[in-house]
């Protein structure tokens, strides 16, 4: 087991402990918990150091065979265990760790079933690490997938008074969106081989396997390997190489069969869009996020905020981009529309909400559609802006999930009308609210501004450099920023600002205090972050910008 | 051979056992204990030998193995499960296991059968004790009800397999598979409208025993009905047997004219799905929502016999592994239900209000269950849809991928419904906390959801032994 294997199941050791751990032991499940996401994030900083920032492909390959399917005259389908970094995973990989650590401190007061809190906890942080670092299309499926069971249980069980409802929307949207990923996953499987795999059938042997690999595929672009030694494939990596195509199946680049107007490829690049989008979520599929949220704790609220969010765009890029580039240039338009469209629509959404994490919720669907818009336009700085930006919007709502956490827990009310002149009472809280608020506006000098930059100037210079979509796209998503401001300004002045008042008068200005020292652990961190990637992005863009360059560089000249 | 003989003995037995008042705890394990013995005999012996009896009559070859091995197991899996059930029931207990033990005898004739003599007889061995068991609470109204249905139904249904065998026999001059076989691939071309009668009549039959629309409407009734040890006996094993059976007859025996009846089997197949999995959305009550929930189940089964232009090894390891997937988590599902019951008197979700927190246990296996029937990742329910879409698009099927796609989704919210009263439910009373199970229930069950969970994430295991 190698580092980025033992970095996914760790935490399956730490279910063991806490499973045989009994009851009366119920103080230590945090603690196990704690331990363990611990030892991912100094396991995620080891990959970093590991990491040769330099070379932009795929690193720390692990990659083992793990279902072969003989389907005998049709040749084989072959699985396998795959694992590995590059620039877009990397960064996302140690913001995840890192806000799992987060989110175990943040769930310190759990006492209600704890033993199954943390359980499951574990198996989510497991899944979306897995899903981050899968390169094989299935294995990414599973653990895409396998992650809506926890999150489930998590949002169902100590959510909100309408938990149930919650749930089952989250899950049921998602879930079709994976199902549609499945279709298009299935329609792939049947399409393209590996070929040093489809070598070793056919007991063809070559001085380099670089060699052997351009042989095999020149005989199959002459349809001269019978088909029983084909060994088809599901590595992402192998999808996205033209010549591993089988001629005259349904996916093959060259396949000039219209479905309902649409060519085969056409219809698994918009599957796979979808499917995809639901997670991000982008409009007109993003309606279970708002619910999802309010219901959800908070420390389930930053998880799926600032990770399971990034799933889905991350997906869009590593699946989708990666595997259909030549749609992802057909397509760009659309893409770009759904980005805009929620930008704008979902900024409009927040400036009209009463409840405040509504408003972070909304503001959360605007803000991924930056990174769906930076995705779109698919030049080197937009991609490279996207990555950022799904970091950096990692760490900034986790901060605001938190914050709001932070009265909501006081006072069980979330009603932005219920509170004024909060900063005479809870002044640092204030403070970090303001540098939050500030950060996630896009103010330069916070982490914010450099993502919607980076993607601003991609998307205006994409009609010069690759002709994907028209600047107007990105002169509609700066109008996103600005109603960003208007919506957290104003939040900031009904709430923070003025004379203090607030609802039930002196029962809550009581309990109103300000931070406690485990709320403070957890905010100064992350507000720490923000303000470090604002003045030295290149922290992240070093990691990131290579592999963003080569994937923009490899879908324009596909 | 040796399966059919030592398991008639079994179940002459325990018949016996019964009127010499033997302990039935004794009963159980020797029943329990011959049966994983037959089963070890059959895998070790003829697996990869195939071996024809009476003339042709019976030919375990390693598909009738594979299937006998998963009637059995299933079988004695449930016997172990059945003590939740039998602690309420007093009288007749050995005669309980002797009419199962006589059933699985007719199943292994039905799935090792190469005569459509000997499939007409291993049906009826199957049935008729099953039309006892599903009575077999006689002072209950519904029990009653659904025995009388499932027997009139079946005998109408056994007139009209007899109807089809004969028209076959008329058109071909044989009983044989292979000589049938034989003659369509000769004939292939000119088929009378006689053999087509035959050949749809055979299918409307097999239909009734697998619950496939429109001939399911009696699933229902009969499974909500039925004591539900022998619900979870008739949605697991019988249903191993009767796609056993069905696949056995349509992929093999009529491959040469498949075109006859694909179609008709893709409208079933779509139909079963739709129907079975819009239903189950309506039900409260637990059993009857898994009888909606087979019939689906049974709807994906079928698109397995539309890959009769793929593989052997293929399709024979699809329909395999999903049977097997499915019936390992109905049976973990099931014991769940039975342990319930045994506190509380009623089947609707109601009563599983609370149970994760009263038994964790129990939700667990509830939900790995759950979340395999419902066919999410990692669990075997998953791969199993997996194997069957795949195979779909591949044999050019989009449309009912699509369709089955859908289903899943709307599965979700059904199966999802009973999850949420056992996790997200306050209980009503403290009942639920009173179940006590046995050590050997618990490391049964323990297993078994490894087993789900093993499976989803090493199909080899089952998928590639064709």
């Amino acid at each position: 087991m190698d580092i980025l294997s033992l970095l996914v199941f760790a935490p399956l050791l730490a279910i063991f402990f806490i499973l045989i751990l009994p009851h009366n032991q119920s103080n230590f499940y945090k603690n196990i918990t704690l331990v363990s996401t611990s030892i991912q994030f100094l396991l995620s900083l080891i990959v970093i150091n590991r990491f040769d920032f330099s070379y932009p492909k795929i690193q720390l390959v692990e990659k083992f065979d793990w279902i072969t399917i003989n389907m005998q005259s049709l040749g084989y389908l072959s699985i396998d265990y795959y694992l590995g970094v590059d620039g877009l995973n990397l960064a996302l990989v140690v913001l995840s760790t890192f806000i799992f650590m987060i989110g175990v401190v943040a769930s310190w007061n759990v006492k209600e079933n704890a033993k199954a809190y943390f359980c499951l906890y574990l198996l989510l942080t497991a899944s979306v690490i897995g899903c981050f670092l899968a390169l094989d299309l299935f294995l990414f499926f599973l653990f895409f997938e396998f992650m809506l069971l926890p999150m489930y249980f998590l949002i169902g069980m100590w959510g909100g008074p309408r938990r149930e409802y919650a749930a089952i929307k989250f899950f049921l949207y998602t879930l079709a969106g994976s199902i549609f990923i499945l279709i298009a996953m299935i329609g792939l499987s049947i399409s393209a081989i590996e070929p040093l795999e489809t070598a070793e059938q056919m007991n063809l042997t070559g001085e380099t396997s670089a060699d052997l690999i351009a042989n095999v595929q020149n005989q199959l672009q002459l349809q001269k390997i019978p088909k029983k030694a084909l060994v088809h494939t599901l590595d992402i990596l192998q999808l996205s190489d033209k010549s591993n195509y089988i001629k005259g199946t349904w996916l093959s680049w060259d396949n000039e069969t219209v479905l309902w107007g649409l060519s085969a490829r056409a219809i698994v690049f918009l599957l796979l869009l979808i499917g995809f989008l639901v997670k991000v979520p982008s409009f007109p599929v993003h309606t279970w996020l708002p619910d999802a949220h309010v219901e959800a704790s908070t420390p389930i609220s930053v998880i799926l905020a600032s990770l399971l969010l990034k799933t889905g765009s991350y997906g869009l890029l590593r699946v989708a981009y990666t595997i259909l580039p030549d749609q992802a240039i057909e397509f760009g338009w659309l893409v770009a529309t759904l980005g805009v469209i929620s930008i704008i629509y979902a900024a409009y959404n927040a400036l009209a909400m009463n409840d405040l994490k509504k408003m972070i919720a909304y503001s959360s669907i605007s803000h991924m559609g930056f990174v769906v818009l930076g995705i779109a336009a698919a030049t080197a700085e937009s991609i490279s802006g996207a990555v950022f930006q799904m970091v950096s919007h990692g760490i900034i709502s986790a901060a605001l999930f938190l914050l709001v956490g932070v009265v909501y827990d006081r006072t069980h009310n979330r009603n932005i009308d219920s509170y004024r002149g909060l900063a005479s009472k809870m002044p640092i809280y204030t403070t970090l609210t303001v540098i939050t608020f500030f950060a996630s506006l896009g103010l330069p000098g916070f982490s914010g501004f450099i993502g919607e930059v980076l993607i601003l100037l991609g998307a205006f210079a994409a009609h010069s450099h690759n002709g994907i979509i028209s600047s107007w796209f990105a002169v509609g998503a700066t109008f996103g920023i600005l109603l960003s401001a208007a919506y957290y300004l104003w939040t900031l002045q009904r709430m923070f600002f003025g004379k203090f008042w607030v609802k039930n008068g002196s029962l809550w200005s009581k309990k109103l205090t300000d931070l406690t020292f485990q709320e403070r652990i957890i905010l100064f961190p992350l507000v720490f972050l923000m303000i470090l990637f604002g003045l030295f992005p290149h922290l992240i863009l070093n990691i990131v910008s290579p592999t963003c360059a080569l994937l923009a560089d490899f879908i324009i000249n596909r | 051979m040796v399966a059919l003989i030592s398991l008639s003995i079994l179940g002459v037995f325990s018949m016996i056992a019964g009127l010499f008042n033997v302990n039935t705890k004794a009963v159980l394990t020797i029943s329990i204990v011959t049966i994983l013995g037959v089963l070890g005999f059959t895998a070790g012996f003829h697996w990869n030998n195939d071996y024809s009896r009476f003339y042709d009559m019976l030919n375990f070859d390693n598909y009738a193995v594979a299937f006998t091995c998963a009637i059995l197991g299933s079988t004695a899996i449930l016997l172990l499960f059945s003590e939740h059930f039998f602690s309420n029931i007093k009288q007749y207990i050995t005669e309980y296991y002797s009419l199962i033990i006589f059933s699985v005898v007719g199943m292994i004739a039905m799935v090792a059968f190469d005569n459509l003599a000997m499939l007409f007889l291993g049906i009826e061995i199957m049935s008729v004790p099953l039309y006892i068991l599903v009575g077999s609470q006689k002072k209950n109204l519904l029990s009653n009800e659904s025995s009388l249905k499932y027997f009139l139904m079946g005998a109408f249904t056994t007139g009209i397999l007899l109807m089809g065998i004969t028209l076959i026999y008329g058109e071909t001059g044989s009983f044989d598979l292979s000589t049938i076989q034989s003659y369509f691939q000769e004939n292939a071309t000119d088929s009378s409208p006689i053999l087509l009668v035959g050949l749809f009549f055979l299918l409307a039959a097999m239909a009734f025993k697998v619950s496939a629309a429109p001939f399911h409407f009696w699933t229902p009734d009969v499974y909500q009905g039925s004591p539900t040890f022998i619900t979870a006996f008739m949605s697991t094993v019988v249903k191993i047997a009767g796609f056993g059976a069905f696949f056995r007859l349509f992929y093999i025996c009529f491959a040469p004219i498949s075109e006859v009846w694909t179609t008709a089997i893709w409208v079933m197949a779509a139909l079963t799905i739709t129907i079975g999995s819009i239903t189950a959305v309506f039900q409260n009550d637990i059993k009857r929502l898994l009888a909606y929930s087979s019939i689906s189940h049974a709807g994906y089964m079928l698109i397995s016999l539309l890959m009769v232009k793929n593989v052997e090894s293929e399709a024979f390891g699809a329909i395999f592994y999903y049977v097997i997937s499915y019936s390992i988590s109905s049976i973990a599902l099931f014991s769940v239900i039975m342990a319930v019951q045994k506190v509380k008197d009623s089947s609707s979700i109601d009563a599983f209000k609370g149970l994760a927190k009263a038994n964790p246990l129990l939700g667990i296996i509830a939900a790995v269950s759950i979340a395999s029937l419902a066919g999410l990742p990692p669990t075997a329910g998953f791969l199993a849809k997996f194997y069957i879409l795949k195979s779909t698009v591949e044999s050019g099927y989009v449309w009912l991928a699509l369709i089955a796609v859908t289903n899943a989704i709307i599965g979700i919210f059904y199966y999802f419904k009973v999850l949420i009263a056992i996790y997200f439910k306050e209980a009503e009373d403290q009942s639920l906390s009173l179940i006590a199970s046995s050590l050997a229930y618990k490391i049964v069950a323990v297993l078994l959801v490894i087993g789900i969970l093993v499976l989803g994430i090493f199909p080899d295991l089952v998928y590639s032994i064709f």
